[in-house]
């Protein structure tokens, strides 16, 4: 038995935990903790967003969809850091497409980005960046 | 520590790591149902054949941890419970093309404590040498968040913008509440800068978990931190909070 201090093991396991964590990064049940960690340096936010008639809507309420592509969905290089959203909303795009011969859905969607910018000044503004439409049906 | 003190603290701890597993394997089973944007508890289970498999792990990882909380073969069952949470996590990993799971930020803080606590368990046949192992982890997981936004964006994270872009970023999102408290948040310099100041500060404190005199007091504001992070990013740490108040308590009272 190894017999040191009690108030030993506490900075024992810090050190030995943080030094593994620095090493292997993201392997169970270690890991770096670096979520977000970046985003201090951007001055940018691109935020999903799904429209119909100018309401913001969710993926979740459609299917067989056409007229976008999954792949076409998230343009490299954006400033996003609510990726997961993203992600979620292609795989949802590409498992639920139109049925082949069927016509096209009558709801019409606006895929894109609401794109803040916060100034040095702290003044925040946004633009929409449309990066598709899409026809659908709504989910029965 | 007298038995009585201890029980409820384990099954406290248990619990987040019974938390951790039942969270992976519903994100598993809801991975083509948008569950982090949705919610992972809204709606029937989809039909899958990995609903059995989940279940009767499920099954297990709960007897094992409730074995364990109650003191039995405390040397053989963790093994067994990390090997699951480790399976678990694979299993919900390869949901998703490359590394996109790890990505959102798959911590294990349970695990990670019990993982120390079980190898000084072994070392020094001392539970209380064990669970001030697992404070010592817990302190880590904070610090290297905070050495990880030093690494990456240094002196930013004292600013107010990128927190302001972050809670901007949210304010669409959430109940009515929560969407103005964000909104106000984002447009206001003082109080973004404030709150990425604190929360930057109170992770590099982690340093002081060590010290089981300051452990409570450092507890109390980290989970105030991660409310501040519910309320302001929506992201819910219920295992971190959990094993939190769990090691910290088993390793000071007493």
């Amino acid at each position: 038995m190894l017999d040191l201090p009690l108030a030993w093991w506490a900075p024992l396991g810090f050190v030995v935990y943080a030094a593994i964590s620095l090493r292997v990064g993201s392997l169970f049940p270690f890991s770096k903790y670096s979520m977000y960690a970046s985003s201090p340096n951007r001055r940018q936010g691109a935020v999903p967003v799904l429209l119909c008639d100018g309401e913001s809507v969710s993926w979740s309420a459609y299917e067989r969809i056409s007229g976008l592509r999954a792949q076409d969905m998230y343009p490299p290089g954006l400033p996003c850091s609510l990726e997961w959203m993203v992600l979620e909303a292609m795989r949802w795009v590409d498992d639920h497409p139109a049925l082949a011969g069927e016509p096209a859905g009558p709801v019409q969607l606006t895929w894109g980005f609401r794109i803040l910018t916060l100034t040095d000044d702290h003044e925040l503004s946004e633009a929409l960046r449309v990066i598709g439409t899409a026809q659908a049906w709504p989910r029965s | 520590m007298a038995p009585e003190l201890i029980e409820p603290w384990r099954h406290l701890f248990g619990l987040a790591l019974a938390f951790s597993w039942i969270k992976s394997a519903l994100l598993t089973l809801r991975a083509h149902d948008m569950p982090y944007t949705s919610g992972v508890r809204r709606g029937r289970l989809p039909r899958s054949r990995l609903v059995p498999l989940l279940g009767v792990g499920a099954i297990l990882q709960l007897v094992l941890i409730e074995a364990w909380v109650l003191g039995w073969l405390v040397l053989w069952l963790p093994p067994l419970i990390l090997a699951s949470q480790g399976a678990v996590r694979v299993i919900e990993q390869r949901q998703w093309p490359s590394d996109h799971v790890v990505r959102l930020g798959k911590y294990a803080p349970s695990s990670a404590a019990l993982l120390a606590h079980w190898v000084v368990l072994g070392l020094s046949g001392s539970e209380a040498a064990g669970w001030e192992a697992a404070a010592g982890v817990m302190g880590a997981t904070l610090s290297l968040a905070a050495l990880a936004k030093w690494r990456e964006a240094g002196a930013n994270w004292f600013k107010a913008s990128g927190m302001g872009l972050l809670v901007a970023e949210r304010a669409a999102f959430g109940p009515a509440p929560l969407r103005w408290i964000r909104g106000r948040v984002a447009g206001s310099r003082p109080l973004s800068a404030i709150c990425s100041q604190v929360g930057m500060g109170v992770e590099a404190a982690g340093v002081l978990f060590v010290f089981p005199s300051l452990r409570l007091w450092l507890a109390g504001a980290v989970v105030a931190l991660l409310v501040n992070f519910f309320v302001l990013l929506g992201y819910v740490e219920e295992e971190w909070m959990l094993a939190l108040i769990a090691v910290t308590a088993l390793s000071t009272l007493g």
